[in-house]
């Protein structure tokens, strides 16, 4: 196998076999055992931003960390998930308590940011991150397009006296190919 | 004139072969390449190969050739019969030819990751697509750009340009700028990785977590001014925050940067400092500060060894609250017994609340061969002592990785 066709095989295989990921390990399968659940639910559940140490700050994923929430302990999740049942624990403060609305499919964060100045502050993600938080300013996308329209701009600016070097060096050296195009101009403004 | 009718019919045929495999890879997902060991090549600085002055991200058709030329494994003594490795270095391995201003990069990286927590939770494993990006950027007289769009299932928030919790378009960096004194200075806006540090491909690795400034999804928008010299490096960034974050008053603002000086080829060394400002936390609901400031140093005794090493030291302080002061620190050896395999050892420490908890260690065995052009794979296994709420315990974690790109 040439190592250009091996190359193309191996980029293939990295696409075609790739498989979704989940987030923490364990526990997104724990909450789903545990609320019986229909899937497991996203990392996003309890993490704001990337998955790692110290961002479990989203409204139900505080309150399962003030109600025990040890990392890796399957038993701190149960006991902390019966705490907020018994609690009746309503994290985002619309009225809902979190354990029916993760049994509905509904998001216990969802509602964060109506209850006031208690609500806890949940970072949204994307251009224009949320309607109620316009950006000012130039989107990032805008900027991308409108760099990349001067970018060819300059690019045909740059070819264009290329261009016309090499249709001046045409001439010069092919005259009939000069006369053909001066005809074939005429033809086009009519004048045979 | 038939030659000119089967050299179109080439480059159709050509598209019709690479495109649908670059948009592979596009389609289906984090981390560009970044390897500080390349001073074991006699490259300290990093403008050569990357579009990035600072290292990481799409490759110049220069860094395309090395990539060929001193990273992956050669077979066989090469003969005048062979074709040129540079060219096998090209996008889509030469097959689709580019214009000389233009640098097009599809990258693709799958792993297999298991996680084995302490007893009793059970061990998980998975597969995770970690990247599927396409990059393009533009040389063009003193106009630099680049930019990169892709896919994720999950996982690097901070770069959405999509919403929703999951299967996400993501942009990791686009920024333009301008180059003076034969590209010695580059001045750019956009979002872009912070400089801070030893740019790396680890971005889990402590001292580029703990920081936020891996190249994964840590990235900021503001204005930078880098300079590359051939003993001096440096890049100053006025960070005005992640513009792909909501509401604005999370996004930290504030300044990054790094300068490197290197007195020989075989020795770099250098200093970052970080003060950055969010007028809300998530945690606390209140205004607060974050530094880091740190020493890191790259070394190559003899060519086969490479010996990088970073400490950081870490600051907050939250409005009404005692500040708190913290450590991330690393110590890379990387060997490269034959080219192209690596086998790398590193041991890193984490003191975030020394005074409840003491600090976490942690220990990666990792060895990675770039076996094919475009083609790499990595393997690591790392210990962690980490914090358990109120406890320590060990986490023991197992990464392999196939990377490939056009």
């Amino acid at each position: 196998m040439s190592p250009r066709l091996a190359a193309f095989t191996s980029v293939a295989v990295v696409a075609l076999t790739a498989a979704s990921a989940s987030a923490t390990p364990n526990f997104p399968k724990a909450v789903q055992a545990k609320l019986s659940l229909g899937a497991e639910p996203a990392c996003t559940l309890c993490h704001a931003g990337p998955t790692q140490r110290g961002t479990v700050t989203t409204p139900f994923g505080a309150s399962m960390r003030a109600r025990g929430l040890v990392a890796y302990d399957e038993a701190s999740l149960g006991r902390a998930i019966d705490a907020l049942r018994g609690e009746k624990r309503d994290s985002d403060g619309d009225g809902k308590p979190d354990v029916d609305e993760l049994t509905a499919g509904e998001d216990p964060n969802a509602g964060a940011g109506r209850a006031g100045d208690d609500a806890a502050l949940v970072p949204e993600y994307g251009c224009s991150a949320a309607p109620a938080h316009p950006t000012p300013g130039l989107s990032p996308l805008a900027a991308l397009a409108a760099l990349t329209l001067v970018a060819w701009w300059a690019m045909r600016a740059r070819r264009q006296p290329a261009r016309q070097h090499l249709r001046r060096a045409r001439r010069r050296s092919d005259p009939t190919a000069t006369a053909t195009t001066t005809a074939a101009t005429r033809n086009a403004a009519g004048r045979t | 004139m038939r030659r000119v009718v089967s050299s179109h019919r080439d480059r159709w045929a050509r598209a019709l072969v690479v495109a649908p495999l670059a948009l592979i890879v596009l389609c289906f997902p984090r981390v560009a390449q970044a390897f500080p060991w390349m001073i074991r090549h006699e490259y300290v600085g990093c403008t050569t190969c990357h579009h990035d002055p600072s290292g990481a991200g799409i490759l110049t058709a220069y860094g395309r050739a090395q990539s060929e030329v001193l990273v992956r494994t050669p077979y066989g003594k090469p003969s005048e019969d062979d074709e040129d490795p540079s060219k096998l270095g090209k996008f889509a391995l030469g097959v689709v030819p580019l214009p000389a201003v233009v640098d097009v990069q599809a990258d693709g990286r799958l792993a297999w990751l298991r996680v084995a927590p302490p007893s009793p939770a059970p061990a998980t494993s998975r597969f995770v697509l970690m990247q599927s990006d396409l990059a393009g950027a533009i040389k063009l007289d003193h106009l630099r750009a680049a930019a990169s769009v892709g896919y994720v299932h999950e996982g690097a928030l901070g770069a959405s340009v999509t919403h929703g919790a999951e299967d996400r378009v993501v942009s990791r960096y686009h920024w333009a700028g301008a180059s003076f004194d034969d590209d010695k200075l580059l001045v750019r806006a956009g979002r872009m990785p912070i400089p801070f540090g030893l740019r790396m491909m680890e971005h889990t690795m402590w001292v580029r977590s703990a920081t936020r400034t891996d190249i994964n999804a840590s990235q900021s928008h503001g204005l930078a001014m880098s300079l590359s010299t051939g003993s001096v490096r440096g890049e100053l960034m006025a960070v005005a925050g992640n513009l792909q974050l909501a509401p604005p008053s999370l996004r930290e603002r504030g300044y990054a940067g790094f300068l490197e000086y290197t007195p020989g080829p075989s020795f770099a060394a250098g200093a970052s400092s970080a003060i950055l400002h969010a007028e809300l936390t998530v945690e606390e609901k209140k205004p607060a500060f974050r530094q880091a400031h740190g020493l890191f140093a790259r070394w190559t005794p003899a060519r086969p060894l490479v010996v990088l090493a970073e400490t950081d030291l870490l600051l907050r302080s939250v409005r009404g609250s005692k500040p708190f002061a913290g450590n991330a620190s690393m110590l890379q050896l990387d060997v490269e017994p034959i080219q192209g395999v690596h086998a790398i050892a590193t041991g890193e420490l984490l003191c975030e609340k020394p005074s409840r908890e003491g600090c976490s260690v942690g220990g990666w065995g990792s060895a990675a061969w770039f076996f094919l052009p475009h083609v790499d794979v990595r393997a690591d296994v790392i210990v962690r002592n980490v914090d358990a709420g109120g406890d320590r315990a060990s986490v023991v974690t197992v990464l392999a990785q196939l990377h490939a790109f056009l």
